[in-house]
């Protein structure tokens, strides 16, 4: 009973709003020595879209996911959800952090480290314990929930993590780099499990990465981010469709176009 | 339909074939023969230690440097050793000894816990209080002694006030800094996820402090026999120290040895008791920062 009702509530979240930021910008110290690393970006993240931020690194790409989370204020511009301001972290929006051995807490088992997000927003113990174990089950970790992290590998570890943006019900997910140290292997697992959520849920799903392959094989859009500060030099169009395949996606002469163009404004 | 079809597990499952996790190598067999020569070997180097300072005593003693009353040989302390063992009056010494020491550190965790994780997590107080702070656990506590005593007398009271301000500093300092020390990204988690300040105090702000404060309790245990003892020698309150002074001025010296001995074993067990224990409540721990993952 509970099963069915959570699970209503989760088709519930499907995204429903667009996330964005108008004119955005961000600086780091004060006065004279006061730094900008963002300068006057507009990004937008329909619903049910997947939008990949590439650049190269010092681009300030984890600062604009930040900001997106509602974690960093702006100094100046917006960060809109809906026709909404956000001005602290909001429940639509769920994030994967990079570092995936940090972001779970050790103390926990797997299962209420997934649940605990929801222990926060006063669901009983039961329920949240039953959705944690459906979201597990849908990042493809069925068994491990009485394990704590720390004896996961890496690649079960971001799945965790991501089960537990799940469970938190957001309709947004935010991952900053979150396949940067996983091996290959894992690395194709988890981006297709990136793509299959997007499609089975609804979700929305914005990925910061410096792997240019790997923002093409995802993206619907990619927001390409270069200089400094950074602007957005580029906003590319994949058009794949929510089906990708690895092998034949990647072999597609559009992906080498797309790939190409991406490389060349990020080189300059 | 649609909605549970939505949740079934998805067609990427973690290849079988791949080691996932830490599972036990079939190969880590093999290693068991190499880490029981290890033991044995470290074994016969503690014991070779041990016979090393025998050695040097014995020279020492047969030099004739230090008159046989200050340096009595190893075989008369070894007598008295067993001898107390079987004698009452140890025991009974070992007893008052041992309660005060567990009273003041029983008294230093109740208070040095609760208020290291109130400074900690109110930076204002924090820095208002932290030149205290620092005065007071670079304060000699045995300095206090001779006030304490015309304060309370030589009684067990006034050695409990001495021990518990002697250890209680480690457990509130290191309770501080654990509660302070938050990883960033754990903290980003935090917020993030909107977790409410009550629930975050509970489940991640106090497990986070847990193992730097009972490393600090760890410390303390130690440092509560240490001090209870030099109180009772310096004061004479009866006890451990109290035995051992009195042996000492009785030209007994074998018998004071004996005694030296114990208090060390004392704290030895007391420590190992305590790290089994953090072991067993706080493994995760170990085992995170333990590496090998």
């Amino acid at each position: 009973m509970t099963t069915v009702q959570n699970l209503d509530r989760l088709e519930e979240r499907q995204a429903r709003h667009t996330l964005s930021v108008q004119s955005l910008s961000k600086s780091y110290g004060e006065g004279a020595d006061a730094v900008e690393v963002l300068h006057e970006l507009d990004v937008r993240v329909e619903p049910n879209e997947v939008v990949c931020i590439v650049g190269p690194s010092g681009a300030g790409k984890t600062t604009l996911l930040r900001c997106l989370a509602g974690l960093l204020p702006p100094s100046s511009g917006k960060v809109m959800l809906g026709d909404q301001e956000m001005t602290e972290p909001l429940s639509e929006v769920g994030v994967v952090f990079q570092d995936y051995s940090r972001s779970l807490l050790p103390w926990m088992r797997t299962k209420e480290n997934v649940a605990f997000p929801l222990q926060g927003r006063g669901m009983g113990r039961s329920q949240r314990m039953a959705l944690a174990e459906q979201c597990l089950d849908a990042v493809g970790l069925p068994a491990v929930g009485r394990k704590y992290p720390w004896q996961l590998s890496g690649g079960m570890q971001q799945r965790a993590a991501i089960a537990r943006a799940l469970a938190y019900q957001s309709e947004i997910l935010l991952m900053d780099e979150p396949f940067a140290s996983v091996d290959a292997q894992t690395r194709f697992d988890l981006e297709d499990l990136v793509l299959d959520l997007r499609k089975r849920l609804g979700i929305s799903i914005v990925v910061v990465t410096h792997d240019i392959d790997e923002a093409v094989y995802l993206a619907d859009r990619v927001v390409v981010l270069s200089g400094h500060p950074a602007t957005v030099v580029d906003v590319v169009d994949v058009p794949f469709g929510m089906d990708r395949d690895q092998i034949d996606t990647k072999a597609d002469a559009r992906f080498t176009e797309a790939r190409r163009r991406i490389l060349n404004e990020i080189r300059h | 339909m649609a909605i549970s079809e939505k949740l079934s597990p998805p067609k990427v499952v973690p290849d079988p074939k791949r080691p996932s996790g830490p599972a036990r190598r079939p190969d880590q067999k093999r290693f068991a023969g190499p880490a029981r020569r290890r033991k044995i070997a470290l074994v016969m180097w503690q014991l070779a230690t041990a016979v090393l300072i025998l050695l040097v005593w014995t020279l020492v003693y047969a030099s004739g440097y230090f008159s046989p009353d200050l340096v009595p040989p190893f075989w008369d302390v070894a007598v008295r050793f067993v001898g107390l063992a079987v004698d009452p009056v140890f025991w009974a010494a070992l007893a008052a000894t041992m309660s005060s020491a567990l009273v003041g550190l029983a008294l230093s965790i109740v208070v040095g816990v609760p208020v290291g994780m109130f400074l900690g997590i109110t930076p204002a107080f924090y820095r208002s209080t932290q030149f205290l702070i620092d005065l007071g656990r670079s304060f000699p506590v045995i300095a206090l002694l001779p006030v304490m005593v015309l304060m309370l007398g030589a009684t067990r009271e006034m050695e409990v006030v001495v021990v518990f301000s002697g250890v209680v500093w480690p457990i509130l300092l290191q309770t501080i800094y654990g509660a302070r020390r938050i990883d960033p990204v754990i903290a980003d988690t935090v917020r993030s996820y909107r977790i409410p300040m009550g629930l975050k105090f509970f489940k991640v702000v106090l497990p986070n402090a847990a193992p730097f404060a009972v490393t600090g309790i760890r410390i303390a245990a130690s440092a509560s026999i240490l001090i209870a003892v030099g109180v009772e020698v310096l004061s004479l309150t009866p006890g451990m120290g109290g035995n051992l002074a009195r042996a000492q001025t009785d030209g007994a010296p074998a018998l004071a040895l004996a005694y030296v001995i114990y208090s060390g074993l004392v704290g030895l067990v007391l420590n190992k008791i305590l790290w089994l224990a953090e072991g067993r409540f706080l493994g995760w721990n170990r085992r995170v920062t333990g590496g090998g993952q």
